[in-house]
């Protein structure tokens, strides 16, 4: 209500004019103010209401695990929780190759000849083996000529590490391989 | 300590960022400055490790920081007086005013920034395009010193990944010798510096759908 029609009620109803004191204009302020933050709280719990899967899934999740983070902050168990059992199925076969103390190649078939023998391993590719692990590997399908020296197999549910001592062998071992696909 | 590290790294950045806005005779407003001096000294880390690399520069820690230091000192110099009277003007007119209602979007904004920041410092990058180009080559570049490192002697037959611009790679290995063991901050800073350089009310709807790494 402005000011003047309040005045020209007031004066209808004999009441004093209100003053638009310094007082008054502050508590307005105040008021507006604290109305537009009730305002902005339902606001926001409807923004979030309306995006609670988001809300719960990433922001609550995430600082419920933050709390037991904070305290874990060790390289190799942040690395194994992030990348899963591709990361730790890697590093047992480098671990294993790098005791062997030579520059090796290792042939890798795909995660499909994997998954179909029973091994729940997703073989990451050349360049990101090398990045977890520092060993260089191949895969079945390579353009560039397989010079391999190891290739991993699946024995009875478990993996397997073998040597490729010849051409022979090789060809018998891609023959088995090249029945799978290979997906990134 | 980390803390300690990001906010150095980030003063560094908008003090390189400031000298490029003042050579330039960029005015803009105040907060607006901060936020694009920041990102501008981002930017040109990015470039940093691979002009090295071009000038067959090894990229130690010690290389890459005196680098850096000289480039900042360089940019400050040329423009010095316009960049003080620049400074003393920002902090004359700089003001920080939040008014009540702004309060609740804040907190939440700042409290998802704060849970995005900390999955990056974190947990290593999972993007394949990543982690078979930029971070992959990162990594061997802190191990070897150079961009050109063991990474291109892999079978690279699966990725053109990297083949990819540099920028990121440079920025990962200056995290990387600035105590991050996976970089990434600098996503962070550029999320938290181009977002306040947008309006608040883009931020709010922008920001449950953008930032926050699954």
């Amino acid at each position: 209500m402005s000011k003047r029609s309040r005045n020209i009620k007031a004066r209808k109803t004999n009441l004093p004019p209100v003053k638009n004191t310094a007082a008054v204009g502050g508590l307005n302020s105040l008021m507006n103010s604290f109305f537009l933050f009730i305002i902005s709280l339902f606001l926001l719990l409807i923004i979030i209401s309306i995006n609670s899967d988001f809300f719960n899934g990433r922001v609550v999740a995430y600082w419920d695990a933050f709390q037991e983070q904070k305290s874990e902050l060790d390289l190799e168990s942040r690395k194994i929780e992030r990348f899963g059992s591709s990361y730790a199925v890697s590093k047992q076969i480098a671990d294993f190759i790098k005791t062997k103390h030579r520059s090796d190649v290792v042939l890798m078939p795909s995660t499909a000849y994997f998954n179909a023998n029973g091994i729940d391993y997703h073989v990451p590719e050349p360049a990101v083996f090398y990045y977890f692990t520092s060993v260089k590997t191949i895969w079945q399908n390579c353009k560039s000529g397989c010079n391999a020296n190891w290739f991993v197999y699946a024995n009875n549910g478990r993996l397997g590490i073998d040597t490729i001592q010849n051409k022979a062998v090789l060809d018998s071992v891609l023959k088995v391989f090249n029945k799978y696909e290979t997906s990134l | 300590m980390s803390l300690l590290i990001i906010i150095l790294l980030t003063l560094s950045q908008f003090l390189l960022g400031y000298a490029l806005l003042s050579l330039f005779n960029i005015v803009i407003k105040p907060w607006l400055s901060i936020a694009a001096s920041v990102l501008l000294g981002i930017a040109v880390y990015s470039l940093v490790p691979f002009v090295m690399e071009l000038l067959h520069i090894r990229l130690t820690s010690l290389n890459i920081f005196s680098a850096l230091a000289l480039l900042t000192v360089i940019l400050l110099a040329i423009r010095i007086k316009r960049m003080i009277n620049g400074l003393v003007f920002l902090g004359k007119n700089i003001s920080f005013r939040l008014k009540l209602y702004e309060i609740p979007f804040v907190a939440v904004i700042a409290f998802m920034i704060f849970v995005s920041a900390w999955r990056c410092f974190y947990y290593p990058p999972t993007a394949r395009d990543f982690t078979s180009g930029a971070e992959v080559i990162a990594e061997y570049a802190v191990k070897e010193k150079t961009m050109v490192n063991s990474v291109f002697s892999v079978n690279l037959e699966s990725t053109n990944n990297q083949f990819k611009p540099p920028y990121l790679t440079c920025l990962q290995i200056i995290y990387k010798y600035a105590g991050f063991p996976f970089g990434q901050i600098w996503l962070s800073s550029i999320f938290l510096f181009f977002t306040h350089c947008r309006k608040v009310k883009i931020l709010i709807f922008a920001t449950p759908f953008g930032e926050i790494p699954p």
